[in-house]
């Protein structure tokens, strides 16, 4: 961020706000970039990890080589395609919805290092800030399932704001526990604890279990089966965004991906190392070799957490409404609240994996 | 930029809160406080303020409305249009309201004036707020107490909500 910001004031001669905001622009405009690429890729990477769980081959045609342009096909289909608004839905709302849910969570990507020094702002409430921001997301599927006046849309948008809301107690306390023992809601500080110690999932039970938790719980909070209630296609056509069409739609899609995104890449930076490599000390390397090392790791710990949500997406069958509110609140918060105490129990003993 | 940034959260705040007073539909006025609660969180966070603006978005953007918005989408219908005459004999009660912060708002402005005002960084306050929730001669003492208050209501709401279901098959 500050490399660019000189950048700009060499190459152009902006100083002050100006070189900020055009930096800022830069790096947003590139990170807008990168998840829509992200989204197509993990659009056909979906289809093709569900057809072989199935035993099937998926798209194997557009493109040529295991169908790699399906995707790209399908988004300049999306393009083309007739913007609908219904006619007794309440334009402007409708119109606002995909815009909110998608800026919710893209927001929380700016606090994430990618490598050492690739980071839009490196905020001080990185994990809280994520978590805070995506919670606007709700917002805007109420919106859009209001707005749509369906009955489909609006039971959809109910189902979803009573899912992530329940959902969102478990996960903000299973982040907790490695906030506990780091000390820090910087996620900068995740990365350099994990390369002076050790990985924290190693650390104690506990953190192992806190990583299961968030897991499950951001599984509920992306709306992924086997949590995918709020559009069950059997029952609700398909939930909230049943209204929309084209652009519309695609926004809703490219929100599901980045929220599977973000969640995946907090579990991989807080509690599987970040950038860093297992039993490789990196700290010292030239920075022109560990950044892109450092963006690399990173991404493959990443893709390995979102091809487990669609291995698990693809082989649970989905939960009933009751299910749902029952494993969140009788099983997730309380042993979620048990990792966190018995966390700042074992760290103010400094036990490790046994209490020896 | 700090200047700019506050200038556009407050236009979002104040915007959001004419569009919330003045709306026909409750449901359209819920929407409004969103924009007005995450104005108002912008702020926090430009004057330094910024675990106050996370907390305010994650509890009240992401929780408090939502569940205000539920209340009045399912139990209005055909988006709850408001009876403003009913409400007319609180005016003059809400006027003197308004006088009273007007004249509150005088007072500061005089307190003041004239003073130079030195801006300084904002610095991460979570460690000091942090540090006086467990702080005996800090907060401790409000922070447990308002926590069992808490439980106690979320026992009692519980308690009421099933008394109520009694008669039907427990699920």
């Amino acid at each position: 961020m500050e490399a660019l910001i000189g950048l700009f004031g060499e190459l152009f001669g902006l100083e002050g706000t100006l070189a900020l905001s055009a930096a800022y622009a830069v790096c947003i405009g590139s990170i807008l970039g990168f998840v829509t690429v992200y989204s197509m890729f993990a659009i056909w990477m979906e289809r093709k990890v569900a057809a072989h769980i199935q035993v099937r081959m998926g798209p194997m045609v557009t493109g040529g080589w295991h169908g790699w342009a399906q995707s790209v096909a399908d988004a300049v289909k999306l393009l083309f395609k007739e913007d609908i608004i219904p006619t007794r839905a309440n334009a402007f709302m409708f119109w606002i919805a995909p815009a909110v849910v998608f800026c919710g969570v893209f927001a929380g990507l700016i606090v994430v290092p990618f490598a050492v020094g690739v980071q839009v702002v490196d905020l001080h409430l990185g994990v809280f800030f994520i978590i805070a921001i995506a919670s606007i997301e709700v917002i805007g599927v109420i919106i859009a399932g209001w707005a749509s006046n369906s009955k489909y849309s609006l039971f959809g948008a109910v189902r979803e704001a009573a899912q992530v809301v329940s959902y969102e107690i478990p996960t903000a306390t299973a982040l907790l526990v490695p906030i506990l023992v780091v000390g820090s809601f910087r996620l900068n500080d995740f990365n350099t604890w994990q390369a002076e110690h050790h990985w924290l999932i190693f650390h104690s039970p506990w953190l192992a279990m806190a990583a299961l938790i968030f897991f499950i719980s951001s599984l509920a909070g992306c709306k992924r089966a086997p949590f995918d209630l709020p559009e069950a296609e059997s029952e609700l056509v398909s939930g909230f965004h049943t209204e929309y069409s084209g652009m519309r739609f695609s926004f809703f899609f490219l929100e599901e991906y980045t929220s599977m995104f973000v969640a995946a890449l907090l579990t991989a930076t807080l509690w599987f190392g970040g950038f860093n490599l297992p039993f490789v000390d990196s700290s010292a390397w030239h920075p022109a070799l560990a950044m892109p090392i450092g963006i690399v790791v990173l991404l493959a710990k990443t893709f390995f957490f979102i091809f487990v949500q669609m291995w698990l997406r693809w082989t649970l069958p989905r939960l009933r409404v009751d299910q749902v509110m029952s494993m969140g609140y009788k099983y997730l918060v309380p042993w979620a609240f048990v990792a966190l105490i018995a966390t700042a129990v074992w760290d103010y003993y400094g036990w490790g994996w046994l209490p020896l | 930029m700090l200047d700019f940034m506050f200038v556009f959260f407050a236009a979002i705040a104040l915007a959001g809160g004419l569009v919330m007073a003045f709306h026909q539909s409750i449901v359209h006025s819920a929407f409004a406080l969103v924009a007005v609660l995450f104005g108002v969180a912008g702020l926090y966070w430009t004057l330094g303020a910024d675990l106050l603006g996370a907390t305010q978005i994650l509890l009240y953007v992401g929780g408090v409305t939502i569940l205000l918005l539920f209340a009045v989408m399912l139990s209005t219908r055909d988006a709850g249009r408001l009876a403003i005459g009913r409400y007319i004999l609180m005016a003059p009660v809400l006027g003197l309201l308004g006088a009273g912060l007007l004249r509150v708002y005088q007072g500061v402005i005089a307190i003041s004036e004239g003073r130079e005002l030195t801006l300084l960084e904002p610095e991460p306050t979570s460690d000091a707020i942090g540090q006086l929730f467990v702080d005996p001669h800090g907060f401790l003492l409000p922070f447990e107490v308002l926590s069992v208050l808490l439980l106690v209501v979320l026992v009692g709401a519980v308690t009421v909500a099933r008394q109520q279901q009694e008669g039907t098959p427990d699920a």
